[in-house]
């Protein structure tokens, strides 16, 4: 489905109505693949080295990144995932020093993105990777809003195809074959990540409290959170305090929405992300839109600078050179009437002085 | 090392002093007496309501420095408030010995208060204190402060500067002083005696309130002994004091503050305090006693008793009542018995010693002592089960007939540790014949300790220094860097050197190898212990969870110890400190 033809839809008639039987994939209620795999990450043993940051972009072909990821000073400033990065390590001071923690897609078991998204181009994987299909969005971004993670981002700066973007798990890559582990996990050298079915990663963090008393918040984030998660964090700082929120609850994003209105079924966990607060869903799209707008147009403007700036570079360097050849041209044509001057004095005085010649 | 826990504890605490001080200065000022913030020291809510049947009028917040301080300018001092009883003790209470009833309390303060702040505005005081008449001045709401106080504890340091102190009187024909604190109850004079050698911990009498022959609750007992003397002192302009305030003995940024001047103290005097002069034994031998049993019984296991050096632990704790905690009078085992007793809070012998999260258990003050920086490269990486190992047991549940041994004889093998334990029973149900014959007197049980005592090792033990590789060359990542060169006699040698003092690490790495373990671990002990590529291997982390790769053990291993052990250098992620950069 087109944007264009989707928004005559939405104008039209209820955007529910119209979802085509297709796309109800998309926000059935996923009981969660619990036996599948998932990542745990122990900021315990994270030294904040960004390689998995490294690995992210070279596996998925990203944009080579502005700052370097050798470059370890990015650290003291906060980021989030962008179009072109899908995962980033930021790091928290507290009191025993820095805590480093890794953020992407945690790959919810009953992702929110995707029972926000009309046209199911997200979907829960068995692989436990929540896919996106570009072919089908329509890029209306619910998915961005609906995200309590805030990861999908959008490429603001491709006017004809612009896409969520978002880290995969590497489900693409691994389920070719291409990768035994996604490249982040990989890559730790002090295997920060853990790579296992879910319920043993669990077990293995349980262990890990046991072994170590006083070591770790007792707790694995993820396990829960919005119905669980693939992804799953233990730390030895308290959660807040490494950027993650601790008010989501323990529903599912479908299981909250769910309520009333699923007698309609094919709006179960659509019409309360419409209805619920469009106001505030929008103010927040419209938030983070112009933000990430600004960023475009930034960069844009950056770009043009930077082309205008090379154009002037050239010319002015075109212009040298062609001033430096008109020096040039002046010095030999100086050069050459001297030479043709005192050509013609020795003629003439060859003339006057035919003798002198013969007698050398 | 003496006194590694304290100075280890101290150290946490300047830690502490020094985030405060730096990340989060107000907090230096919130507890202080002066400051606008909300915690205070020396905070009292005056609550007669507490025992009026309606409520009459909110709580007065009473800031007790404050009027110190305020007194002290007009040259009084706490007896302006607190009268003393006819044994010259000062009252813990205001202007009273006794509590009277709720309307007669009521009457004391207004009475007593407003005189005082009349007087002070007849004196044309700047701030005389609210008069009669100003009732919200006193009893005001909403309340801007809370009482923030910490204990004020006596530990051993504080306790080493009174009893050597010239200012406190000796004892009537004795060296010491300590009969001007510690007293006892004679029931037949049913008077407070001094008993030398026989003195108890406040505590031990004085509880959360008092019972019968007591008078005092413990905050009554220290205060009225501690301040009495200290007024005292003051009175008699004695070049030292000792505080009056509440904020040195309860403010948490005083006491630390105090603690660091101690710390400083003790640096002075070398880092060992002398002994308390209490008479106490140099060495005790810790043996389970055996329950009465009928004749045909099973005797139930027991181990070798324990050698233990009361004195080196004496200079390792802070104060007595760390181990001992309810009475000096009674040995561990009258209350943990076996099984556990009513007394001992069913806490059973076994548990009472090896309980690995207690404070008050060997095994647990053994575990806090190896959150030290040169143990904790090691320590910390270890997982601490419920129980210390087995191999471990035989460090303290020493076999007396060893002593008939020859040095040769007595060589322990690396790997067996059992042959040190009673032998099982028989069938595991006739009572095996009892393999030693301990002392049943005190003497002669000390002399025993002592003597298995003397005959532990004094020095760490570790292989020849030539046994142990010198350079280790780690290439797995050879593809990305030139090998890295792990210079692994140096750092043997040099953990070695850190715990050249530490008679905890001489005593329990009890092999030449148990070193070793700290990073080659899980393995059997030996001098050549497997490569770490036989458990680490690179197989996906699916196939193996929980044990890392090669590449994660080694980086792991590496710089856990580092952080451990406080080593800023190498940074972790400085690649190319050990690894060099491969030269294209
Ligand atoms: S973290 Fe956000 S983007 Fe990822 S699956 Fe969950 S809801 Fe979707
Ligand atoms: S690669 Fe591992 S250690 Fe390095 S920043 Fe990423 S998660 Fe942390």
């Amino acid at each position: 489905m087109k944007r264009r033809s989707f928004l005559g839809l939405m104008g039209a008639a209820g955007a529910g109505l119209a979802v085509p039987a297709s796309a109800r994939a998309g926000v059935k209620d996923f009981r969660g693949f619990l036996e599948t795999p998932g990542v745990l990450f122990d900021g315990t043993r994270c030294i904040g080295c960004r390689k998995c940051e490294l690995a992210c972009n070279q596996v998925n072909n990203l944009p080579e990144p502005e700052v370097p990821f050798d470059n370890l000073e990015i650290l003291d400033s906060r980021r989030r995932t962008d179009a072109s990065t899908f995962t980033v390590v930021n790091k928290f001071e507290t009191a025993n020093g820095p805590v480093y923690r890794k953020n992407q897609c945690n790959h919810c078991l009953e992702p929110a993105c995707a029972s926000s998204c009309f046209v199911a181009a997200f979907r829960k994987n068995t692989d436990s990777a929540v896919d996106y299909d570009d072919s089908v969005c329509v890029g209306c971004r619910y998915c961005m809003i609906a995200c309590p993670f805030e990861i999908p981002t959008y490429e603001y700066h491709k006017v004809l195809t612009p896409r969520v973007m978002k880290c995969t798990l590497c489900g693409p890559q691994m389920r070719a074959g291409e990768l035994r582990l996604p490249g982040c996990v990989e890559i730790c050298p002090v295997e920060a990540m853990i790579y296992g079915p879910r319920n043993e990663l669990i077990n293995l963090a349980n262990r890990r409290f046991k072994q170590f008393p006083g070591r770790y918040v007792e707790r694995i984030y993820g396990e829960h959170e919005m119905g669980g998660t693939s992804w799953m964090y233990i730390s030895g700082t308290p959660f807040r305090q490494v950027g993650l929120r601790e008010d989501l609850g323990t529903k599912s994003a479908p299981e909250l929405t769910a309520g009333a209105l699923a007698a309609v079924p094919v709006v179960v966990a659509v019409w309360p992300v419409l209805l619920g607060g469009i106001y505030a869903i929008n103010k927040r799209k419209e938030k983070i839109a112009a933000q990430e707008q600004k960023q475009a147009v930034a960069a844009a403007v950056a770009k043009t600078k930077e082309e205008a700036e090379e154009k002037l570079a050239t010319s002015l360097s075109k212009a040298e050179e062609a001033a430096n050849r008109r020096v040039d041209n002046e010095v030999k044509k100086a050069v050459k009437e001297a030479l043709a001057k005192k050509e013609e004095e020795l003629k003439a005085a060859d003339a006057s002085k035919p003798d002198e010649e013969e007698g050398k | 090392m003496a006194y590694r826990k304290l100075v280890l504890g101290l150290s946490g605490c300047l830690f502490v002093l020094v985030c405060v001080l730096f990340l989060q200065a107000d907090v230096m000022s919130m507890i202080s007496s002066s400051g606008k913030d909300s915690g205070r020291a020396d905070l009292i809510m005056i609550q007669a309501i507490g025992k009026q049947t309606t409520k009459q009028a909110s709580a007065v917040q009473f800031f007790h420095d404050a009027h110190t301080e305020a007194l002290a300018e007009q040259g009084k001092d706490c007896a302006a408030c607190h009268i003393k009883d006819d044994r010259g003790v000062i009252s813990y209470k205001y202007m009273r010995l006794e509590d009277p009833s709720a309307s007669q309390l009521q009457d004391l303060y207004h009475d007593n208060c407003t005189a005082c702040h009349a007087e002070n505005a007849k004196a044309r005081m700047a701030n005389p204190g609210p008069q009669i008449g100003e009732c919200r001045a006193c009893h005001s709401e909403p309340r801007d402060y809370t009482q923030a106080w910490v204990s004020g504890g006596m530990d051993n340091m504080l306790h080493y500067i009174h009893w050597d102190s010239d200012l406190i009187p000796k004892d009537e024909g004795k060296e010491t002083n300590c009969g001007q604190c510690h007293h006892e109850y004679d029931e037949e004079t049913e008077e407070l005696v001094y008993v030398q050698f026989e003195e108890e911990g406040c505590r031990s009498c004085h509880g959360a309130s008092p019972k019968d022959p007591v008078k005092s609750n413990l905050a009554e007992a220290f205060h009225g002994q501690c301040v009495t003397c200290h007024l005292d002192n003051k009175e008699a302009e004695a070049e030292r004091n000792g505080p009056l305030d509440c904020a040195s003995c309860h403010g948490a940024p005083q006491r630390l503050e105090a603690q660091v001047r101690m710390a400083e103290k003790l640096e002075e005097m070398g880092g060992v305090l002398p002994r308390l002069p209490r008479n106490q034994p140099d060495a005790v031998l810790v043996a389970a006693k055996l329950p009465d049993l009928p004749e045909d019984a099973t005797r139930p296991t027991l181990m070798y008793p324990v050698p233990f050096n009361h004195e080196l632990h004496e200079h390792a704790t802070d104060t007595c009542r760390d181990c001992h905690h309810e009475t000096l009078k009674q040995s561990c085992t009258d209350c943990h018995t076996l099984k556990g007793s009513e007394q001992g809070g069913f806490i059973s012998l076994e548990r009472a010693m090896h309980a690995p999260d207690s404070k008050h258990s060997c095994v647990g003050c053994h575990n806090e002592m190896k959150q030290d920086p040169s143990c904790a490269g090691c320590h910390a990486a270890m997982p601490r089960g419920t129980e210390p190992p087995a191999s471990s047991c035989a460090v303290c549940h020493v076999n007396p007939n060893i002593l008939t041994q020859s040095p040769a004889e007595r060589q322990v093998s690396y790997t067996d540790f059992t042959e040190m334990l009673i032998p099982a029973q028989v069938d595991g149900r006739q009572p095996a014949s009892e393999p030693i014959e301990i002392p049943e007197d005190k003497e002669g049980r000390m002399a025993l300790a002592h003597e298995l005592i003397i005959n532990l090792r004094q020095e760490p033990l570790l292989i020849a220094e030539e046994d142990i590789p010198d350079i280790v060359i780690i290439d797995v990542l050879a593809n990305e860097y030139q090998p890295a060169e792990l210079p692994h006699r140096k750092i043997v040698m040099s953990m070695m050197e850190g715990m050249q003092d530490n008679s905890l690490a001489t005593a329990f790495h009890a092999t030449p190898v148990t070193m070793c373990q700290g990073c080659h671990h899980n393995s059997p002990l030996s001098k050549e212990p497997p490569s770490c590529q036989t458990c680490h291997d690179e197989r996906s982390q699916e196939g193996r969870l929980g044990r890392p790769g090669l590449l994660a053990a080694y980086h792991i291993q590496c710089m856990s110890c580092h952080a451990e052990m406080g080593l800023e250098e190498p940074a972790a992620t400085d690649c190319y400190s050990c690894h060099k950069q491969i030269e294209n």
